[in-house]
């Protein structure tokens, strides 16, 4: 029963090989059955079975009487509780296999999504949120809203769109009709007034702007204060339709500019017809206004605002 | 597989009358109780019950006529989808009774049974003298038995008791066939020393 006795067995056990074992197992003679005769007897009396009287429970003799199929199937004894016995009850086991299927890249924007949700819907229910977000969650949406064109050179930009199509169309760089109305455009012109599109005399011309109205790239990073009597436009298509522009002048035999908005895309580059001082950038359709593009922040630096970095 | 092989076979039904049950072929029997007749599984209960209860006896099992009821009636609920010879079923069964008998041992585990307790379930009647002399072999048996340590036990019982070769106990046991080699041969080592020591030869 000790393991000290182990090593005995060893030394007196040497001599039982896999054969002798099985002729001892099976009954059979064995060539050292003499000296093996303790072993055997030993062997024979486990194996004896006649002093054992079996009988069967009421259970079986029904199985006996009547077969298989009129008993229920015995109770098994049950498992010791598993910690994953807990997923079934959830139902959550084939959501837990896939999300172990996953890569770790995976498992982590899942887990920081998580905490971040939680973390903002802690927050929200403690009220520690920033006032007016935490009283009307609505309202931080427009003053977020504008920011977020004023950071990307969209290359959908109608400045962009002009020139792009200048060489193709061999037409100025200008942009075409609003069908749609710019969602840049009147975002930079509702930091002022909030009148979009309706008078063409609020935008102003590249390099001409000042502070609070600059368009884009030279808007400052944080928008002024929404007129409070005019209710927030969050969709660029809620705002009222742009006067219809008149289609587009027929381009003077300029030599084609650069149409990823280099040096002469902007306002004051050679080639481009200088805007006018003030105003008339919707009256002429040769000179709409000039949306900015990356050639603007130059400008707009020139007009004493510091360019989006 | 073979119980492939047997399922496709006619089911032999004997017929009362003319033929006991305990004379059916256990091949034929084990066919039958695939399918689901009452007398293959007495048949085979016959057969496989009286070891059963006998490992589990020697393992230590409260109640082994109990157990070894539960272990049949388990085994006769699962041959519906059992693949296999006799062989194969002599496996299942002692699989099972195997499980069972360390279920029962650690539900015992608060009150261990220290000693047999002869008068317990074999009550003595009839030739008095008869069953003391099998009640002394069981207790030297028993003996012998918890001699052994619980791995040596196990192996020893199974390859005696239970018949199975070396790769069934591996299998069963979850151990590589030399380590139940390596077992088997220092519990009969033990054995053998024990009966040489007592003089014993039954």
């Amino acid at each position: 029963m000790t393991s000290g006795d182990d090593d005995l067995d060893m030394s007196t056990g040497r001599d039982l090989d896999d054969r002798l074992v099985e002729d001892l197992l099976r009954g059979r003679p064995t060539p050292r059955a003499l000296e093996q005769r303790h072993l055997a007897a030993a062997i024979a009396a486990l194996q004896d079975v006649s002093a054992v009287d079996a009988q069967p429970g009421p259970e079986l003799q029904q199985l006996f009487a009547e077969g298989l199929r009129t008993l229920p199937a015995p109770v098994e004894p049950e498992p010791a509780p598993r910690r994953a016995a807990a997923w079934p009850s959830l139902g959550l086991r084939p959501l837990a296999a896939r999300v172990a299927g996953l890569s770790l890249a995976f498992k982590l924007l899942l887990g920081g999504t998580a905490v971040a949700a939680t973390a903002l819907g802690g927050a929200g229910a403690a009220g520690v949120l920033p006032g007016q977000a935490d009283r009307d969650p609505g309202a931080i949406h427009p003053e977020v809203e504008p920011e977020a064109p004023t950071e990307d050179d969209d290359p959908t930009e109608p400045a962009d769109t002009g020139t792009d199509d200048a060489p193709a169309g061999g037409t100025t760089p200008e942009p075409p009709p609003p069908t749609t109305p710019d969602p840049l455009v009147p975002r930079g012109s509702d930091a002022g007034d909030g009148d979009v599109g309706d008078r063409d005399g609020d935008r102003l011309p590249d390099g001409q702007t000042d502070g609070p109205e600059l368009p884009r790239d030279g808007a400052p990073t944080t928008p002024p204060a929404p007129d409070p009597g005019e209710p927030p436009v969050t969709d660029p298509t809620d705002r009222p339709a742009p006067a219809p522009t008149p289609p587009p002048a027929p381009a003077p035999p300029d030599p084609p500019e650069d149409p990823v908005g280099g040096p002469g895309a902007g306002s004051g580059a050679p080639g481009t017809p200088p805007p006018p001082p003030e105003d008339a950038a919707g009256d002429d359709p040769a000179d709409p206004p000039q949306p900015p593009t990356r050639g603007d922040a130059g400008a707009a630096t020139a007009a004493g605002t510091p360019p989006i970095p | 597989m073979l119980g492939e092989r047997v399922r496709s076979r006619e089911v032999p039904v004997p017929e009362p009358d003319r033929q006991p049950v305990g004379d059916v072929a256990l091949e034929d029997a084990l066919v039958a109780a695939c399918a689901g007749a009452g007398w293959a599984f007495e048949r085979l209960y016959e057969h496989l019950a009286p070891s059963v209860v006998r490992y589990l006896d020697l393992h230590g099992a409260s109640d082994p006529d109990s157990l070894a009821n539960d272990v049949m009636l388990t085994v006769f609920h699962r041959l519906s989808s059992f693949e296999g010879d006799l062989q194969g079923l002599r496996s299942l069964v002692f699989t099972i009774a195997h499980r069972r008998a360390i279920d029962d041992h650690r539900r015992r585990s608060a009150r261990p049974k220290t000693g047999p307790s002869p008068n317990e379930d074999h009550p003595v009647g009839g030739d008095v003298e008869h069953e003391a002399m099998e009640q002394l072999g069981e207790t030297r048996i028993r003996a012998l038995v918890e001699d052994l340590t619980d791995d040596q036990r196990a192996v020893v019982l199974l390859r005696i008791v239970a018949d199975l070769s070396v790769d069934e106990v591996a299998a069963l046991l979850g151990r590589r066939p030399g380590a139940i080699k390596m077992l088997q041969r220092r519990g009969l080592a033990r054995l053998r020393r024990i009966m040489e020591r007592e003089g014993v030869t039954t």
